[in-house]
């Protein structure tokens, strides 16, 4: 097969990747200063002996390198730590959090590549029509529109008619599952709008510019005078060589979703990995911190792999 | 011939740019050709010439800025009557087309097979397993083999490229093909594959064939008639035959003139040796250059070196004062990697470079920078080696800057003037303040040439310097490096693909071939004489200007059209009775 040794190198080098992340994060926390136990143990008559049970109980005696073997047989067994808030294993909780934020992120982010597609492509198809240039214009408004603010006029523009708070109505105790699930979805509406005009604005000018581009290109003149229909053209030449470069900033965008979300998710209080990062800022739990770091930067590098598996797909010049 | 033509341009005019308050540009000035079946039409021109939007003209491809007007009839009805309704059905049907770009004429993303079948899908003619097999035959017809067909575009070579296309182009057995600079971006040998190929498929399908071409030997040894275009016009019109030996207008016999003829090279005068006793300029001996390739894993785990393939493989050539040395090969050659070799750019494995007598072999770039005013570069694509925020006079004084030479700006701009006239910018007052975008090519060569030679460097390194230029340009140019040669006594080494060229302007000649140069010697001596199976094959594919070279062997050697013409500047003219006798 056609370089299967780029595939496992994509693979390894983004399991080394997620290794170096772990040990960084672990880094991290020794080099900070001062120590867990000092601060647990600053209460009246903390003697040195209880000082020095605390630090053996939580194994920071032990020499550096078995603490950090330790971390990462825990780590690799899923166990991040319990959280300073509700006592709860942090995994469970980035789990909960993560499982309540996808639906979300996953439906704002597919209608907006979808819409960001359709104005791109029209738009690059009827260069410098008014079409083109509204599109245009519009999408420019809306990538200028900061996340917030976009949050708060949907919230002004429709708090009355839609649900603007919360994933589901907690009054509906004996809903059924269909209506629990007309429910979520009654809920996602406003704040999956909201992350779609975010995102959908940059997609259509790099999918425009991308498939400027491509028209440009000589291939594109043999398919004409080869006599393929202009849809066509479109779709296997134009739109298919534009994917290339479209994945590449598509992917790298969605990494950043997970993160960006926290302003969508803070607006609507839609309790997922966002909304848990920044409670768990404001009331300081380290923990929590640690893990849901740790988690964002895997979900980065999976969609950076996943990108350059896409990338190798589509392109059939990669072969290394 | 009393056949009716199956392609004729009648009137043909194209404008761009019209608007209601602008006439626009007229590229195409009443054009009128008539083309029979299987008859092969070259269309020669410089850049600009409008060619290429004449027969984009005839596909119904132009933008939708251009304004046509005129007929181009086929089998006598107009296509472009109703515009694209008109063209459409013939596309590809009747009309088949070869483009220049061989490289990126084909959709990257999709198989060479594809790209050829889908011809066939939307005309048509076959689909599915009917199709595979018509692509099977289309591409054993130009020589590739139907397991070849699942392959991408960029698995194939440059020629290989060109010849699927013109396998796609004849996938609807069209009545006409129109090719547009098809061997351009190809090596000597395989152009002359592509083009033998092209007149032998013309002669066995009954092809009329339109060749469009800056090349006038590859006309000469292709077509039948020929006409030669100049700023959107046809100039002339014949037989290759009656252009070749009797032209009519100026330009034609220019062009020709222009044109190097390997074959018409004559014994040169001995130049004066370098008196004996001072070392040769530039001496290279045993030179070894490979690039580094990354270890694998298997090296890194034994710590051996990486075995690269010599990219420069054992060379040896001396350059001296006033002599001009042309290093001839094709692509990958080698002959890129040589000179940076010599620039010190590239790192070498082994050998010795002399400069002037002194070893410069490894030297570190520190060591080196004061030598750089000894030897210095030309390139080949003068639209980007110059800076396009510099001014002339600030490219060509930025060497001055660098070596700090001239206390003052007013002595260094007279530097500057005296280098813009030495390479025939006069008055140099008047391209002082330009920005190379108003300049013309050939212009733009000079001026980089300028910066070269305002440190009055003893050594010049040409990297192809004329082969993005016009033909007539080109001549300019290699005249200023002859100048420049004799005058300045400065030692050359060009490097080109182009043997004619080498031949025409070179005391010696290297043709260097995967490395190794293969064969050296006095210019003539490789154009008659030559030893190497290689530089036999390169001369036999060059294409003669002559159109019947049999009538130069009968003892023609110099054809009456090659007696210098009044109408070339004197030292033109005195350089090229300087080659001939």
């Amino acid at each position: 097969m056609r370089g299967a040794g780029y595939v496992w190198k994509r693979v390894a080098f983004a399991i080394a990747t997620v290794y170096v992340a772990l040990t960084l994060n672990f880094i991290l926390f020794r080099v900070l200063p001062g120590s867990p136990v000092s601060q647990i143990s600053r209460v009246p008559n903390a003697s040195p002996e209880m000082k020095k049970i605390l630090t053996q109980q939580f194994g920071l005696d032990r020499p550096l390198w078995e603490q950090y073997l330790l971390y990462l047989r825990e780590a690799l067994h899923g166990n991040f730590g319990i959280s300073y808030t509700n006592r709860q294993p942090v995994l469970d909780n980035l789990v909960q959090a993560f499982a309540n934020t996808i639906p979300m992120v996953a439906a704002g982010t597919i209608l907006a590549i979808m819409l960001g597609l359709t104005v791109g492509v029209v738009s690059a198809v009827r260069r410098g029509s008014a079409t083109d240039h509204l599109s245009t214009n519009i999408a420019v408004l809306f990538y200028a529109f900061p996340t917030q603010f976009m949050g708060m006029m949907l919230l002004i523009g429709f708090a009355g008619v839609l649900p603007s708070a919360g994933m589901s109505d907690p009054f509906a105790l004996d809903a059924t599952a269909w209506e629990a699930l007309l429910d979520r979805l009654k809920h996602m509406i406003l704040p999956v709008t909201a992350l779609m005009l975010t995102l959908y604005a940059e997609n259509a000018l790099i999918v425009r510019s991308a498939i400027l581009e491509t028209l440009g290109e000589d291939h594109i003149l043999t398919a004409r005078a080869k006599g393929v229909p202009r849809h066509r053209i479109i779709r296997h030449y134009a739109l298919r060589n534009a994917m290339l470069p479209i994945v590449t900033m598509v992917a790298m965008s969605l990494g950043a979703i997970v993160t960006g979300s926290i302003l969508i998710e803070v607006i609507f209080s839609w309790p997922g990995i966002g909304r848990a990062l920044y409670t768990a800022v404001l009331k300081r739990d380290y923990p929590m911190l640690q893990g849901g770091f740790l988690f964002i930067t895997i979900v980065v590098i999976t969609f950076n792999l996943i990108a350059d598996l896409l990338y190798y797909k589509l392109d059939p010049r990669i072969t290394t | 011939m009393t056949r009716k033509p199956i392609l004729a341009f009648e009137d043909l005019n194209v404008w761009f740019g019209v608007r209601p308050d602008n006439p626009g540009f007229h590229v195409v000035k009443g054009v009128n050709i008539a083309l029979k079946p299987g008859e092969r039409f070259g269309l020669v021109g410089e850049s600009g010439s409008g060619k290429t939007t004449t027969i984009m003209a005839a596909m119904g491809l132009l933008p939708s800025s251009a304004e046509v007007s005129g007929r181009v009839l086929l089998e006598g009805r107009d296509i472009l009557r109703d515009g694209e309704k008109s063209v459409a059905p013939h596309r590809w049907k009747d009309i088949a087309m070869v483009f220049q770009g061989a490289m990126s004429a084909f959709n990257p993303v999709k198989t060479v097979g594809w790209q050829i079948a889908e011809a066939l899908d939307v005309h048509n003619v076959a689909r599915g397993v009917a199709a595979e097999r018509r692509v099977g035959e289309l591409l054993e017809l130009v020589g590739i083999t139907a397991a070849q067909s699942a392959r991408f575009p960029h698995e194939f070579s440059g020629g290989m490229r060109q010849r699927a296309m013109i396998a796609m182009a004849l996938a609807c057995e069209p009545k006409v093909l129109l090719a547009d600079e098809p061997t351009t971006a190809l090596d000597v040998m395989v152009q002359d594959q592509v083009l033998k190929l092209l007149v032998r498929l013309s002669q066995e399908l009954n092809l009329a064939l339109i060749l469009v071409t800056h090349d006038l030997a590859i006309v000469a040894q292709n077509c039948h008639r020929a006409a030669v275009m100049l700023g959107g016009e046809i100039v002339e019109q014949g037989s290759v035959s009656d252009l070749y030996h009797r032209p009519q207008h100026d330009y034609t016999r220019k062009l020709f003139e222009a044109t190097p003829d390997v074959f018409a090279v004559a014994r040169k005068p001995e130049t004066a040796k370098a008196t004996s006793a001072a070392p040769p300029l530039l001496q290279v001996g045993h030179l070894k250059v490979s690039y580094p390739r990354p270890r694998s894993l298997r090296e890194v785990l034994r710590r051996e070196k990486p075995q690269a393939p010599l990219v420069v493989n054992d060379i040896s050539l001396t350059v001296d004062r006033g002599e001009m040395v042309a290093l001839v090969g094709q692509s990958g050659s080698g002959k890129t990697t040589a000179m940076q070799a010599v620039l010190g750019m590239v790192k070498s494995q082994g050998g010795t470079i002399t400069l002037n007598g002194r070893d410069v072999t490894g030297l570190g770039m520190r060591e080196w920078r004061p030598l750089r005013r000894q030897i210095q570069m030309i390139y080949q694509d003068p639209y980007e080696s110059l800076d396009l925020r510099y001014r002339v006079r600030d490219t060509v004084a930025e060497p001055l800057r660098i070596h700090r030479i001239a206390a003052t700006a007013l002595e260094r701009e007279a530097l500057v003037v005296e280098a813009l006239e030495r390479v025939g910018l006069t008055p140099a007052a008047r391209y002082l303040g330009r920005f190379p975008h108003e300049l013309s090519g050939g212009q733009r060569q000079r001026v980089a040439i300028a910066a070269s030679i305002v440190l009055k460097p003893e050594l010049l390194l040409a990297d192809e310097p004329v082969s993005m230029l016009d033909v007539s340009v080109r001549a300019g140019v290699l005249h200023l490096l002859d100048e420049l040669r004799r005058d300045a006594r400065m030692g050359i080494l060009m490097i080109t693909h182009d043997l004619s060229t080498a031949a025409n302007y070179a005391d010696r000649i290297a043709v260097m071939h995967q490395g190794r140069i293969v064969e050296q010697g006095p210019a003539h001596q490789v154009i008659h004489a030559p030893e190497a199976d290689y530089t036999k094959a390169l001369l036999a594919s060059i294409p003669d200007p002559d159109p019947d070279p049999d009538r130069r062997a009968a003892g023609d050697a110099v054809s009456s059209r090659r007696q210098p013409s009044t109408a070339l500047p004197d030292h033109v003219s005195e350089s090229l009775r300087h080659k001939q006798w």
